[in-house]
């Protein structure tokens, strides 16, 4: 019995060490943020409590009573502080005083303000919550395309290709179909937006199935083709007279309404100014429908031996071919869905700037989802947070909202980093194990 | 110069589950061509590994040339003038053969790889061992015969006096072997010494002067080729032993199940593994196919699954032909499939026991339940798992564990209670205790007696003389592809069986 | 005639971060590391380039510095892919996000806004001053004799010297290589130390000559075209720069067009032409044996 007990403290090690290393790694990352924060974010400002201290370090009377007139005012860079002050002071006392005073102008911003910005600005009220909802919606959507793709063993790039060729499906529906009522038009709308997705996803699987050619490259030039592509489309369905690079509008009973409309009557108060729509539950549907594919399914049951062992499952009888081609078009789908939000839930016309960077995002979150429909979700919301607190910080801080994306950045590589000692150690772990047995 | 090239004294090798050399005293005199013969696992491999610096001995002492040697890697052994050429080549397709046997060492202008003179060095040695290789041409377009023989220049390049080529004729046409010997010869007119690991007698004796015989990690003897005979270096490979052959009725077997005409199909280099072979397994009779690994065992199991193309010939199952249709048809004919590498082929190590139970009838019903989508039906599944776990003694019994967490021979039980409860017409049995531990085998082949008794027909392949002698009602024995005689197991002894396996003929 | 000497030049133009990128990318996948980060080391590179122009007044110092700032992240990569053996690709996007991330967060630190006029270009001191050589100059970029000196010199580089046999063998048969005594792991971050250094390069054209500006995001996906470019050329130098020159060919061919041929589909034409390139039976491009895959010692 104690095989038994100590299988199973291995079994719950590996989950543990799988849960653990993204969350090691998201701390890691905001160490590197706080890092660059510290290093790079500065500013100058002289304030009553710098001029006690210029005092106490001996600086003369006369020279800080020259230094008022720049009392309060805040300088980005040394440069133009040190200008400024040697103007007001004079060369001699700048020689002498200015590196001191420059010193003690210096603010460096606190990182844990910023932190605690972002995580206010997106937890803070049900305004902030339904921001991040909203953001994190079409994450999960393409965070599960790349996640499907993986359990068979596939690397789906195209994320951002099939969501693109979906949602100008979804906006083509909606924009062409405006006679039908909400319930056909909105089920048309989705299952196009997955069909064209699947079918876009569905190309690399079967050149990589029949062709060997594969996916992470081909996948990669879907991509570009089916932006220059839905850029094409999207001028050819421009309205005349608009300036703008979009679409038609899309017929009112393909509109998502937001979550607003529906919980303000209900008594709840929800700002109707918050983009968090009906295609949230989409979201949770699709996460629960891969869960449920992968784990209850038969074809999910092949799709994940393919993933594991192509070769057992070939001599099983497994059609390795048909499974690859399957998991890349209903990853493709998956990604398609990402439009019902983008597109039926907030722009309503279809135009390139509201998708981009979703797709490579969604790559992003399934890594730190360790490529699993609950990873994935946690993994958007974690996005979304920052993404919707990053807006928050750009107002209320020094700090360029961009440190976001390096954010996300760092992330990812400390995910990968750690996925690999996470697996090494399991195998120091499992060798140990074998040579006691 | 020292009269001993290369001299082993009690040298001892542990791994983890086995005694790979036992207190091995091994010399190679200088300028001979030695060979080194045994079954697989019988230790040569690893002694030549030791050798070579890419392993190092428990105990024991090596010299070279008289002096003692310790060799930390293959940089100190090829310092001392050994040199090895691999079973599996080292060599890199898009390269021109020159530039392969150079890389690491090459002949430089300031930078720059000088082509002219590496051209030049690799023509002179291959016209001095009438090598025969052309130095510019490029890897992937040359058959496999001559990129053994560019590993050869290499290992001349850097200087080897003592060549070690491990199963040098295992990917080699009959011609191709000739032309082989005949450059062993002129490496040793040379005053080379080689030497040879191989398991086929009549290439020691048109070969080599002295031939050592391994068994089980020990070393049987050691006698000049001219002194002995094919029959005699087989008895000492296969060796004398009592056999356990377990108690079982005869056989009575009933009507053919699974026929194979002239069935031929190339291997993974596209050199035939499988010459228009040809046998059939009648219901109820265990046929035993004896023979080395790699001589078209595993392309012949590959085929009759389904997971190799055959060029030609036919296969029959019950009267349907089965020749290249898909794998799950040729399971749902009523095949069975216990495959040789049961980690790569047999299951899946990331899946419970319960999930690999059922891996290959997953689809059927009770195991799913067509809504729209086929659904998984646990109920059914826990229920076989249960079953079967209790039925074949598997343990740990715990259905939802990982396979990759059990035991080899555990795992092996898996897979055999997995193909057993299909309750097949044919069952393929390929290698079916290699690696498992003695309690484990005894319960298989009570299993694989069982099930002939119940009238299966069953396709044993086996490596290990032992087993293929305990249960089998007919033996075969296959050797480069082909039948080469087939004995009831009465008569079937150890001397004609080690005889035929190594190219002893009818 | 005026005008297709004005297409020329503009192919020229547009080629060159295509070749550079593509090329890096050649030396690295080449020794079998994937980097599709590219297009962040181009960014990067556009970025440095003009940030250390401006504060320095000199180009050839924003070029240097550029280059040096893709070896940096090649370097990251490195050690990612190959000390590490994390998995390439998503190191590669990493590194694009991570670009697109710093490079607007320094322009927006450094300079409150992120467009940023490039304050020089690339002068050849001397000849630049002498008329004909002024007329040459002002139509073509000095970057292209340098690009093209890369070209060939990478011709001889990976093809013809001890060190380019080796890189090849590495990210053909890193065993076969290892047995013979050549450090895989160091010729694997020679090779993404370059590829850094030429999309460092690259970026540094695209800020300081092509356009002059230092734009959020200025690299547009160039860095996949240099991908492409790459697989295009099948590995080659001079295949990559014939692609890209084709590449940019298209690209300079677009205000040429008639209205009905809508310059979307030029767009698309790099990446339909490597689908078709990696999948076609005849011909077919096939990348090194060992590509992807990290190197481990048994």
């Amino acid at each position: 019995m104690t095989a038994k007990l100590k299988l199973d403290r291995l079994f719950e090690f590996k989950t543990l060490l799988g849960i653990f290393s993204p969350i090691v790694a998201v701390v890691m990352a905001f160490v590197v943020g706080a890092i660059i924060i510290l290093v790079f974010i500065k500013s100058f400002v002289l304030t009553e409590s710098t001029f006690i201290r210029l005092a106490e370090k001996g600086v003369p009377a006369a020279v800080l009573e020259s230094l008022q007139t720049l009392k309060g005012q805040e300088y980005p860079n040394r440069s133009a502080f040190g200008k400024d002050v040697r103007a007001a002071i004079g060369d001699q006392n700048y020689a002498q005083y200015g590196s001191l005073i420059k010193k003690q102008a210096l603010i460096r911003e606190n990182p844990l303000t910023v932190y605690n910005a972002i995580f206010t600005a997106a937890l803070k009220d049900r305004d902030g919550w339904g921001n991040v909802l909203y953001r994190a919606t079409p994450l999960i959507f393409t965070g599960l395309a790349v996640a499907l793709a993986f359990q068979c063993g596939l690397f789906n790039i195209g994320g951002e290709g099939q969501m693109v060729m979906g949602g100008f499906a979804i906006a083509w529906i909606g924009f062409t179909f405006v006679k039908l009522p909400a319930f056909l038009l909105i089920p048309l709308c989705i299952i196009g937006g997955a069909v064209v997705g699947g079918l876009w996803g569905g190309i690399p699987g079967y050149l990589k199935a029949r062709r060997g050619v594969h996916e992470v490259v081909t996948t990669i030039m879907l991509n570009w083709i089916a932006v220059a592509f839905t850029q094409y489309l999207t001028m050819a369905y421009k309205p005349e007279e608009s300036w703008i690079p979009h679409t038609f509008e899309i017929a009112k009973s393909a509109q998502l309404s937001r979550l607003a409309h529906y919980l303000n009557p209900l008594g709840i108060d929800f700002p109707k100014s918050n983009l968090v729509n009906t295609a949230v539950f989409l979201a949770i549907l699709a996460v629960i429908f891969a869960a449920y594919l992968l784990k209850r399914t038969k074809v999910g049951y092949e799709i994940r031996s393919v993933g594991f062992n192509p070769t057992a499952a070939e001599c099983a009888g497994i059609n390795v071919a048909k499974n690859t081609v399957l998991a890349m078009a209903i990853s493709g789908a998956m990604a398609g869905l990402a439009g019902v939000n983008q597109v039926m839930g907030y722009k309503h016309r279809f135009r390139y700037g509201i998708f981009g960077g979703l797709g490579f995002d969604g790559i992003g979150v399934a890594f730190i989802g360790r490529n699993s429909p609950l990873g994935v979700v946690l993994a958007a919301l974690l996005f979304g947070i920052l993404d919707h607190g990053g807006l928050a910080i750009d107002v209320s801080t020094k700090v360029p909202r961009e440190i976001i994306l390096v954010l996300k950045a760092v992330i990812l590589i400390f995910v990968v980093v750690s996925g690999e000692i996470t697996k090494r150690l399991i195998k120091i772990i499992q060798k140990r194990q074998e040579a006691n047995a | 110069m020292a009269e001993y090239a290369v001299e082993m004294h009690n040298i001892s090798k542990h791994f983890p589950l086995v005694l790979a050399n036992d207190d091995v005293t091994f010399t190679v005199q200088q300028g001979e061509i030695h060979a080194l013969v045994g079954e697989n696992g019988a230790g040569k491999s690893t002694l030549m590994n030791i050798l070579y610096g890419l392993l190092h001995a428990d105990s024991g002492s090596i010299a070279v040339s008289g002096k003692t040697a310790r060799f930390v890697g293959p940089g100190d052994a090829i310092a001392h003038g050994i040199g090895m050429v691999h079973q599996h080549f080292m060599l890199i397709p898009p390269l021109t053969v020159a530039e392969n046997v150079v890389l690491g060492q090459e002949p430089s202008k300031k930078g720059f790889v000088d082509r002219a003179k590496a051209n030049q060095i690799v023509q002179a040695l291959s016209d001095r061992y009438g090598l025969k290789v052309d130095p510019t041409a490029k890897v992937e377009t040359l058959s496999v015969g001559i990129e053994q023989r560019i590993e050869i220049i290499k290992v001349l390049y850097r200087g080897a006096e003592i060549l070690i080529l491990d199963e040098p004729t295992a990917v080699l046409s009959p011609q191709e072997v000739d032309e082989l010997f005949e450059i062993l010869r002129a490496l040793k007119d040379q005053g080379k010494t080689i030497i040879f690991i191989t398991h086929k007698l009549q290439e020691v004796m048109a070969a080599a002067d002295t031939v050592t015989v391994m068994r089980r990690g020990k070393v049987v003897g050691t006698v000049p080729t001219a002194d002995t005979s094919r029959q005699e270096i087989a008895t000492m490979m296969v060796g004398r032993q009592v056999l356990f052959r377990v108690e079982r009725t005869r056989a009575e077997p009933g009507e053919v199940v699974l026929t194979v005409k002239d069935l031929s199909a190339l291997g993974n280099k596209g050199l035939p593994a499988l010459r228009a072979i040809s046998f059939s397994v009648r219901a109820g009779e265990i046929l035993g196919i004896a023979g080395v690994e790699g001589n078209g065992q595993t392309e012949l199991v590959e085929v009759l699954t389904g997971l190799r193309k055959a060029q030609s010939g036919r296969i029959e199952l019950n009267g349907q032909v089965t020749t290249n249709r898909s794998p799950r048809l040729i399971r749902e004919s009523g095949t069975g499939h216990i495959p040789e590498d049961r980690h790569r082929r047999g299951l899946v190590l990331d899946f419970t026991v319960a999930q690999n139970l059922v891996l290959g009838i997953h689809y059927r019903k009770p195991f799913v339940r067509h809504l729209g989508l086929d659904v998984i039906n646990f109920g059914p599944i826990q229920e076989k798992a249960e079953r079967l776990l209790a039925e074949f003694d598997i343990r740990p019994p715990d259905q939802d564990n990982l396979a990759g967490n059990l035991s080899g021979g555990n795992q092996q039980k898996v897979i055999v209670a997995r193909e057993f409860d299909q309750d097949p017409k044919l069952l393929i049995a390929a290698q079916p205790t290699r690696g498992v531990d003695v309690g484990s085998i005894e319960f298989i082949h009570q299993r694989l007696l069982q099930a002939r008794d119940k009238g299966k027909a069953l396709l044993l392949i086996s490596a290990d003389l032992e087993e293929i002698l305990s249960i089998s009602d007919r033996i075969a024995v296959m050797y480069e592809g082909q039948i080469v005689g087939s004995l009831d197991p009465v008569e079937a002894t150890e001397e004609r069986l080690g005889l035929m396996m190594t190219g002893g003929g009818k | 005639m005026e005008v297709i000497l004005a297409i020329m030049a503009s192919s020229i133009r547009f080629a060159i971060p295509y070749v550079l990128a593509g090329l890096g990318g050649t030396y690295s996948e080449r020794s079998g590391v994937v980097n599709i980060g590219l297009e962040g080391m181009m960014l990067t590179g556009a970025f440095t380039a003009v940030a250390v122009t401006n504060a320095t007044g000199s180009a050839w110092l924003g070029l240097l510095a550029a280059i040096f700032a893709g070896m940096l992240l090649g370097l990251i990569h490195g050690v990612v892919c190959v000390t590490f053996r994390a998995d390439q690709i998503v190191s590669g996007l990493a590194i694009i996000i991570f670009a697109a991330g710093i490079t607007v967060f320094f322009a927006w630190l450094l300079y409150n806004k992120t467009q940023i006029k490039a304050a020089s270009h690339l002068r050849v001191p001397l000849l630049h001053d002498i008329p004909a050589f002024k007329v040459l100059f002002s139509e073509i970029p000095p970057t292209i004799f340098l690009t093209a000196l890369i070209v060939i010199a990478s011709h001889f580089i990976i093809f013809k010297t001890v060190f380019g046999l080796r890189l090849r063998s590495v990210g053909e048969h890193p065993q076969a290589a290892d047995t013979l005594g050549i450090s895989v792991d160091r010729m694997r971050y020679t090779g993404v130390i370059i590829s850094g250094a030429l999309s460092g390069m690259a970026g540094a054209y695209l800020s300081l000559e092509h356009a002059h500006y230092f734009v959020k995001g200025i690299s547009a996906g160039r860095g996949f075209i240099g991908l492409a470019s790459m697989i295009f050329g099948k590995w080659t130098p001079f295949g990559t720069a014939g692609a890209g020159l084709l590449f940019g060919f298209g690209e300079a061919l677009k205000p040429y067009l008639p209205k009905i041929v809508p310059s979307q589909f030029i767009d698309m034409i790099p990446y339909v032409l490597t689908i078709f390139v990696l999948s076609s039976a005849v011909g077919r491009a096939t990348p090194p044996a060992a590509i992807g895959i990290p190197y481990i010692k048994e």
